[in-house]
C-alpha cells in the first residue's frame, strides 16, 4: 500500500513539473508585440503604443525591428514629432547593455532645432531602453561616431540614456 | 560549571570586541562628534570623521539647519553626479561625486575625501562646504565649533568713491563703536574673520580685529580716512552684507600690510591703467608695490619713466574690442596687425624664455582665441587668448613664442597698433613698454607699467591668484558669455524669409547692451558672422582620439569662451524648428544641475515680456550647456517654422523684448555684477 502512495505521488510530481516548465517555458519566450515611443508635439512628452514583431526574436533582431519602428514613426495622422524623411535604420549592434544605432545620413540632412533633435531621440531612447538588457543607446550616423549632427544641439557621441532628456 | 561557563561566554565576548575594534572602519573609530553653530547644538543625525574632514548626508536634519542658518541652498537629485550649493551671496558652490575638486564662486579647492554616495544620499566633506561658506571649524572643549566668519571684504572704486562691502557666514550684528565722517569703527558679535591685518585703500587703511571665544567670537573693524573724506552706509543687498561708501580717499590701489599671520603679500600683478583717465593726465604716483628682479625693474623704469599702481580699480567703463588679429610674413618675421574699437591701454612684456605677450587692458575678443605655428624662422607660434585679469576684468593678451633674442617692436596706430616681430638678433632688446589706444591717446611714456614679471601662465589660462586676498577670487565672476546660435557657414535653420544665425547674433548684440548696461562684463562667442573654432582643440581631440575631432571643436570652442574666463554664466541664443507648423514657443534648455535654476528665472522673466507660448525649462544633453562649466542655459527664442513666432521674429521690437526678457531673468538670478575684489588678502 505504502508503495502505491509512493508511486502515485512521484507521478504527481512529475505531472507538476511538466506543466511548470511549459508554462513558463511559454511565458519566457520574447512577447508578440514590442513597444515604441513617439514624442508629442510638446516636445517631451512620450507615447508607446505596440507593433507586433517579426519572426526573429533575438535581441539584436528585437532592437533593430524597435529602431526602425521607431524612426518610420506613428501612424499617420498621429500628431508626432518625426525623424526626417528619407532617415533610415542601416544596423543596430548590443554591446553589454548598451544599443548601438547607425542611422543613414539622411538624419542629418536638415539643421533642425534642438525642439526636434531632442524628441526624435528622445522616442529612439525610450523605445530601445524599453528592452530588456538595454540601458543606453549610441547613435552613429552614416557608420560613423559623431559629436553632434551638422549644425545641431545634442551631443551624441556619448551614449543616451532616459536621464540624457 | 557555571563559573566556567561564564568565564569562557566573557572570554569569547572580549574576543569578539576586540575584533571588531580593529575591523570597524577608521571613519567611525571617533564617534559621532557634536558640533556648536552661533549660539546653539547642532545634532547631526551620522556625522563621522573621515580622513580630517567629517562627512555628513546631504539629507541629515543638521546640515540641513546649519544651511538654513547661513541662508544657503543644497540641491542634489540621487542620479545626478554634482551637489550643488547656492550660498547666501550667490556664490554657486558645486561637489561632485568621486571628486576631491570642488569650486566655491568659481574658485577651486580640495577637499579631505571625495563625496560619495551612501545608497540615495551623497555624502559630503561638512568642513569643506562650511569653509566655502565661510565658517571655520574651531576644537573646543569635547565639541567642534562651528565658528562664522566675516569671509569677504570687497573693494571697489572709482574717482569718486570707494565702495567696502563686509560679507559675513551669518546675519551680519553690529554696533558703531565709533562714527565720525573719516573714522569709521564697527563691532561685529558673534562672528570671527580670516581677515585680520591691516590693509590700505588709496589713502584710508582698512584694520581687521578678531577676538572674543571660540562659541563667541567677535570681530572689530577699523575705517581710517584722511581729513576731509566721509562715508555713508548703503543699504546692503543681503542682511549678510554691510555696505560702507567712503568718498575723497583717493584711488583704491590696495597696499597690504598684512598682520603677523598673514601670508606676506604678493608681487603686483599686470598693471591696468585707469580706462577713465581724462586725456592728457597721467595717473597719479602711487607706491611701488610687489617685488621684481633689477634687471626686470630697471627695464621697467628706462622704458617707462615712473611706475604704476598695481592693479588699479578703475570705474566700470565699457570694454575695449579687438576687432581683429592679422597675421602677415614679413621676411623670416611676423607683423601681427592688431584692431581695437574703443579706447584702451597695453603694456607688453619680454620674457626671459623667449616669450614676448602683450596685454590689451579691459578688452574684448569679437572672435574666438587662436593658435598659430607660422614656419619662419624668427617666431615658433603665436597665440591669441581672452583672459582674466587678477581683478577679473577682460583681457585680450596675444603672445609670441620667439626662436631666439630677435628685435621686437610695437608699432602705435590710430585704431590699434602692429607687432613688427623680426628676424634680427637684438640681444639687449627692452623688456617692456606700454601704450594706449584711442582718441584720447596719451604719451606712452606718461603710462607706466607695472613690473615685469619674469615667468607668466602659458596665454589662456587665468592669472595666477594673488598670494593673499581682501575677499576671495572673484576672477570671472562678473563676467557672462552670450552664445550666438550657428555662424559663417552653419547657417543653422532657416525659414520664412529668416535664418538663424543673423536672428541669434542680432538678438545678443542687444542682450549685450542690456547687460553692459547692468554692468556686467559681456563676452560674445562670436560677434561676426563666423562659426568659431579653435584650431588647438581640433589638434587636441585628434591627440586624444575623439572621433569628429572638428565638429565637437566647434561647439566646444564656444564653450571655452566661457570655462578659460571662469564666466559667472552662458547664455546660447537658438531660434527653433519644428516640422510641424503649429508648434510655438520659448524653451529654456538646461543640463546640469546648476542650469536648472538659471533656466527656470529666466523663463519665469522672458515669457510675461515677449508673450510666447512657454514651453518651459527642459533637461537635454545639448553640448553647450553640458561642456559649460558654469550655469548655462540654451534659450530657444521661437519656432522659425511656427508662422506667427515667425512674424515676431521679423519684428524687431520683439528681439529687444526677447533681450529685455533675458536680461531681467539675468538680473533676478544673478543680481548684480559683483563688486570686483582690488586685491586679495589669503
Amino acid at each position: 500500500m505504502q508503495a502505491v502512495r509512493v508511486i502515485v505521488l512521484a507521478l504527481v510530481l512529475v505531472v507538476a513539473a511538466a506543466a511548470s516548465w511549459w508554462f513558463f517555458g511559454q511565458r519566457s519566450e520574447q512577447p508578440a508585440t514590442v513597444a515604441v515611443y513617439y514624442t508629442k508635439l510638446d516636445g517631451t512628452t512620450v507615447v508607446p503604443w505596440r507593433v507586433s514583431l517579426g519572426p526573429a526574436r533575438d535581441p539584436r533582431s528585437v532592437a533593430f525591428y524597435a529602431a526602425v519602428q521607431t524612426v518610420a514613426g506613428p501612424p499617420a495622422g498621429v500628431e508626432a514629432v518625426r525623424f526626417p524623411a528619407g532617415t533610415r535604420v542601416l544596423s543596430t549592434d548590443l554591446d553589454d547593455g548598451t544599443a548601438v544605432v547607425d542611422l543613414s545620413s539622411a538624419v542629418g540632412a536638415k539643421v533642425e532645432g534642438s525642439f526636434t533633435e531632442s524628441a526624435e531621440f528622445k522616442a529612439l531612447v525610450y523605445t530601445l531602453t524599453a528592452l530588456p538588457g538595454i540601458s543606453a543607446v549610441r547613435v552613429h550616423v552614416g557608420g560613423a561616431t559623431v559629436a553632434t549632427l551638422p549644425g545641431g544641439h545634442l551631443e551624441l557621441d556619448e551614449p543616451l540614456s532616459r536621464q540624457s532628456f | 560549571m557555571t563559573n566556567r561557563f561564564r568565564v569562557r561566554v566573557f572570554s569569547a565576548l572580549l574576543a569578539l570586541a576586540g575584533v571588531a575594534a580593529t575591523v570597524v572602519p577608521v571613519r567611525a573609530q571617533d564617534g559621532d562628534p557634536s558640533f556648536w553653530f552661533a549660539g546653539t547644538r547642532l545634532i547631526f543625525a551620522h556625522a563621522v570623521p573621515y580622513d580630517g574632514d567629517v562627512a555628513v548626508s546631504v539629507q541629515d536634519p543638521g546640515l540641513q539647519r546649519l544651511l538654513a542658518r547661513l541662508g544657503a541652498t543644497l540641491s542634489f537629485a540621487p542620479e545626478e553626479r554634482y551637489i550643488v550649493i547656492t550660498a547666501a551671496d550667490r556664490r554657486t558652490i558645486a561637489f561632485a561625486l568621486g571628486s576631491t575638486q570642488y569650486t566655491a564662486g568659481g574658485v577651486t579647492s580640495h577637499a579631505a575625501f571625495a563625496p560619495y554616495l551612501d545608497g540615495n544620499q551623497a555624502i559630503l566633506p561638512l568642513y569643506a562646504l562650511a569653509h566655502a561658506l565661510y565658517v571655520e571649524p574651531v576644537p573646543g572643549s569635547g565639541e567642534m565649533i562651528l565658528q562664522p566668519q566675516i569671509g569677504a571684504l570687497d573693494v571697489r572704486s572709482d574717482a569718486r568713491r570707494t565702495v567696502f562691502v563686509i560679507r559675513g557666514a551669518t546675519q551680519l550684528a553690529y554696533i558703531k563703536r565709533i562714527d565720525t565722517p573719516e573714522h569709521v569703527e564697527l563691532a561685529f558679535s558673534g562672528v570671527a574673520s580670516t581677515l585680520t591685518g591691516v590693509r590700505r585703500v588709496g589713502d584710508a587703511t582698512v584694520d581687521v580685529e578678531s577676538g572674543g571665544t571660540a562659541k563667541n567670537p567677535s570681530t572689530v573693524i577699523t575705517f581710517d580716512a584722511p581729513h576731509g573724506a566721509h562715508h555713508d552706509f548703503t543699504i546692503p543687498a543681503s542682511p549678510f552684507e554691510v555696505s560702507v561708501v567712503f568718498t575723497g580717499i583717493g584711488t583704491a590701489d590696495v597696499a597690504t600690510a598684512p598682520a603677523s599671520s598673514a601670508p606676506p603679500p604678493a608681487p603686483a600683478a599686470a598693471a591696468q591703467a585707469p580706462a577713465t583717465m581724462p586725456p592728457g593726465v597721467a595717473p597719479p604716483p602711487p607706491p611701488l608695490l610687489g617685488g621684481t628682479s633689477s634687471s626686470d625693474a630697471s627695464a621697467a623704469a628706462s622704458s617707462s619713466g615712473s611706475p604704476m599702481p598695481a592693479d588699479a580699480s578703475v570705474a566700470p567703463a565699457a570694454p575695449a574690442i579687438v576687432t581683429g588679429v592679422a597675421f602677415a610674413p614679413d621676411g623670416g618675421g611676423l607683423d601681427v596687425r592688431v584692431t581695437v574699437s574703443g579706447s584702451a591701454n597695453y603694456d607688453w612684456h619680454r620674457l626671459a624664455d623667449l616669450r614676448w605677450y602683450v596685454d590689451i587692458q579691459n578688452a574684448t575678443l569679437t572672435d574666438a582665441g587662436r593658435d598659430d605655428h607660422p614656419d619662419l624662422p624668427a617666431v615658433e607660434s603665436v597665440r591669441v587668448r581672452q583672459i582674466a585679469s587678477p581683478a577679473g576684468g577682460p583681457v585680450v593678451r596675444i603672445a609670441l613664442t620667439m626662436r631666439g633674442e630677435k628685435r621686437i617692436d610695437v608699432i602705435p596706430a590710430a585704431d590699434g597698433f602692429t607687432i613688427e616681430a623680426t628676424d634680427v638678433d637684438d640681444v639687449a632688446a627692452v623688456r617692456t613698454g606700454a601704450g594706449r589706444i584711442g582718441s584720447a591717446a596719451v604719451d606712452p611714456a606718461s603710462i607706466a607699467i607695472a613690473p615685469v614679471p619674469t615667468a607668466t601662465p602659458a596665454a589662456g589660462a587665468l592669472a595666477a591668484p594673488p598670494g593673499w586676498k581682501f575677499a576671495p577670487p572673484v576672477s570671472g565672476s562678473h563676467i557672462i558669455v552670450l552664445d550666438p546660435g550657428h555662424g559663417g557657414d552653419d547657417v543653422g535653420t532657416a525659414h520664412n524669409g529668416l535664418v538663424e544665425k543673423y536672428v541669434t547674433i542680432d538678438i545678443a548684440r542687444r542682450l549685450r547692451t542690456l547687460l553692459v548696461a547692468q554692468g556686467w562684463t559681456v563676452l560674445m562667442t562670436r560677434d561676426s558672422d563666423i562659426d568659431p573654432h579653435n584650431p588647438a582643440i581640433i589638434a587636441q581631440f585628434e591627440a586624444d582620439g575623439k572621433p569628429n575631432p572638428s565638429d565637437r571643436a566647434y561647439l566646444q570652442t564656444r564653450c571655452d569662451v566661457a570655462n578659460n574666463v571662469n564666466a559667472r554664466l552662458f547664455i546660447s541664443i537658438h531660434v527653433n524648428y519644428s516640422d510641424s507648423p503649429a508648434v510655438n514657443g520659448t524653451t529654456f534648455y538646461w543640463y546640469k544641475p546648476q542650469d536648472r535654476l538659471l533656466a527656470t528665472t529666466l523663463e519665469h522673466a522672458v515669457i510675461p515680456v515677449t508673450g510666447t507660448n512657454d514651453m518651459g525649462p527642459v533637461h537635454e544633453n545639448l553640448y553647450v550647456t553640458r561642456h559649460t562649466t558654469m550655469p548655462a542655459v540654451l534659450v530657444e527664442t521661437a519656432f522659425i517654422s511656427n508662422p506667427h513666432d515667425a512674424a515676431l521674429l521679423h519684428t524687431p521690437a520683439f528681439l529687444q523684448n526677447m533681450a529685455i526678457g533675458i536680461a531681467a531673468g539675468v538680473k533676478a538670478y544673478a543680481g548684480a555684477p559683483p563688486l570686483q575684489a582690488s586685491q586679495a588678502a589669503q
